[in-house]
């Protein structure tokens, strides 16, 4: 099997790499994400939260493995650009109003890093995580316009 | 066609979804470390005028669950929780009061009259990577002459993982 790389085939994977990472993160310590997730003090029911916590690192191992197989790649794409601007409008909203609390997204003790460090704070906080999700938004409307673009064009030309 | 195009990219998304909330619930349940439906019954605070045990350093120092359990089971400790409001109606530690860190200034004059100086306080916050409970352990002490404060180093996370191992507590007769 030829695999063809380029910038797109290089972001689809950083992308599917980071999901992953992130969903093994949450489903390491499900109750940490829990609390993550209840700090945000999103305006949604607490069941609803909880529900959000036991999903969510599934739907994102499964947009993961389906990035890094090239299977399904628009609707994966797709339903990232969803969760991202949920997290957009999760982060903004604790950054602007000031929350003291971590992003809750990946586990940087995995790499081995600690938690103590002002660096690893700020990274860990929700304004970097603000910052780091419109980047990750920016990345996926890179890849998904072009191939919704293909798409339609394929099917025109058939 | 491209509706039909659309249309599959959405079912799609609605499959990816339903997969991860139907692994989600099932991985949950059968998980030790799953998340609960619901919050635990909450119990009213525990002793507030209590004594420290035992001479505790002026600097806040960080202390584990176990070592916060053991006090409050000594009634000796305070439990302060200082994330926002709304994080501490949905869910704290049994026994802990709300001080939210963001609203200090204006809580500590009730707070002060409440509990003297020489309560032992443990304060906590979100986890171990929320700053807020060693920021305001430190202004405790050092600004409102608190003698005897201490910050759970893994915060309420901490707690809600002691849960799962913990053995059923009784219920609270009070």
């Amino acid at each position: 099997m030829k695999i063809k790389f380029n910038i797109k085939t290089a972001v689809r994977w950083l992308l599917g790499v980071l999901f992953i990472w992130a969903a093994i993160s949450k489903l390491a310590n499900p109750t940490q994400f829990l609390a993550s997730t209840l700090a945000y003090e999103m305006p949604l029911p607490d069941v609803l939260t909880r529900l959000a916590a036991m999903a969510v690192p599934w739907v994102e191992l499964l947009c993961g493995l389906i990035l890094l197989a090239n299977v399904w790649t628009e609707s994966a794409l797709a339903l990232s650009l969803v969760m991202f601007v949920a997290f957009i409008y999760a982060t903004g909203q604790a950054w602007f109003r000031g929350l003291d609390i971590s992003c809750g997204c990946f586990d940087l003790h995995m790499l081995g890093i600690g938690s103590g460090s002002p660096i690893v704070r700020f990274i860990e906080s929700a304004r970097f995580a603000f910052f780091r999700n419109i980047a990750l938004t920016a990345a996926v409307v890179y890849l998904l316009i072009p191939a919704l673009r293909r798409k339609s064009g394929a099917r025109s030309a058939d | 066609m491209i509706d039909k195009e659309i249309r599959q990219i959405v079912w799609r998304c609605a499959a990816i979804v339903a997969a991860g909330i139907c692994i989600g619930i099932a991985f949950n349940s059968a998980s030790p470390l799953g998340v609960r439906w619901s919050n635990r019954a909450e119990r009213p605070p525990a002793n507030t005028k209590t004594k420290r045990p035992a001479a505790t350093p002026a600097e806040p120092q960080a202390i584990t669950w176990e070592e916060a359990q053991q006090l409050m089971e000594a009634a000796a400790a305070v439990l302060v929780d200082v994330r926002p409001r709304t994080a501490f109606h949905l869910g704290h530690i049994p026994g802990a009061v709300s001080l939210p860190a963001k609203d200090l200034m204006e809580l500590m004059p009730d707070f002060v009259a409440k509990y003297d100086r020489d309560t032992l306080l443990v304060v906590y916050c979100g986890d171990q990577n929320c700053a807020s409970s060693e920021q305001t352990a430190k202004v405790l002490a050092e600004d409102y002459d608190y003698r005897n404060v201490m910050y759970l180093k893994g915060g309420f996370a901490e707690w809600q993982a002691a849960q799962h191992d913990a053995p059923a507590e009784p219920e609270d007769t009070q």
